[in-house]
């Protein structure tokens, strides 16, 4: 399942898209995401702490997140958290896709 | 002359978080703070700004809080007065582990990565934090 995500994600837009996102990911059963951050400018830990959420369900069913471009900012937040070496960065959806 | 003070009467609101944030990185940003030094800034504020409304406010979003920045020649100081439970968060906690995938957690260790100087003072009916970015 690939998503593109836009705008800036902050604790006003991140309940609503941690609901969704779940909800897509039980419905469909999907065992990979791969969310499209190029469209998005900043996130703050409430964000972060959704994809690893995210992460933490899909690996129990043996699925992985991918994170696309992510911008500078966002970059900057995941290595903050130490999240780098966990999440699957890559720059392009295709290689997103290929992990 | 720019003004060095900046003073924001804000709610508890979360989508009070984006207007207050982007106004004080220009803020900075007009006082010649750097890029990294003003993303440092916003990301720092959002996160106290978040920890405020959902642990001394415990959600209520019609409560006040009270920002004030002053932007001096080696460093940027950004206060947020709040009268909320006045709780002191744990400081010596440590980051969580990554690989133990825990949601959450993330701001307070922001905050103690980023600036330069982090204190909660209490107040009689609150609390008052002073959060210092240095220029460099």
């Amino acid at each position: 399942m690939v998503l593109s995500l836009h705008g800036e994600i902050d604790l006003h837009g991140s309940p609503d898209l941690r609901t969704d996102l779940l909800a897509l990911l039980q419905q469909t059963g999907s065992k990979k995401l791969v969310l499209n951050l190029s469209k998005v400018p900043y996130v703050d830990s409430s964000a972060i702490a959704i994809m690893v959420e995210c992460l933490q369900r899909l690996r129990k069913i043996g699925g992985k997140l991918c994170l696309v471009d992510p911008q500078p900012r966002v970059k900057g937040l995941i290595e903050i958290a130490r999240l780098n070496t966990l999440f699957n960065v890559v720059g392009t959806e295709a290689e997103a896709l290929a992990v | 002359m720019i003004a060095a003070e900046l003073h924001l009467d804000l709610q508890s609101d979360p989508a009070a978080i984006a207007p207050a944030r982007r106004t004080v990185e220009e803020f900075a940003a007009r006082h010649d703070f750097g890029e990294r030094a003003v993303a440092d800034i916003g990301l720092c504020l959002n996160e106290a700004l978040a920890n405020i409304i959902r642990h001394a406010y415990e959600g209520r979003t019609d409560r006040p809080i009270a920002l004030h920045c002053h932007a001096g020649d080696d460093a940027l100081t950004v206060t947020l007065r709040d009268w909320g439970n006045g709780r002191l968060p744990d400081l010596r906690r440590q980051p969580p582990d990554p690989t133990a995938l825990h949601p959450g957690g993330l701001g307070l260790p922001c905050l103690k990565q980023l600036l330069d100087s982090l204190e909660f003072l209490p107040q009689p009916d609150g609390m008052l934090l002073k959060m210092i970015r240095r220029r460099r």
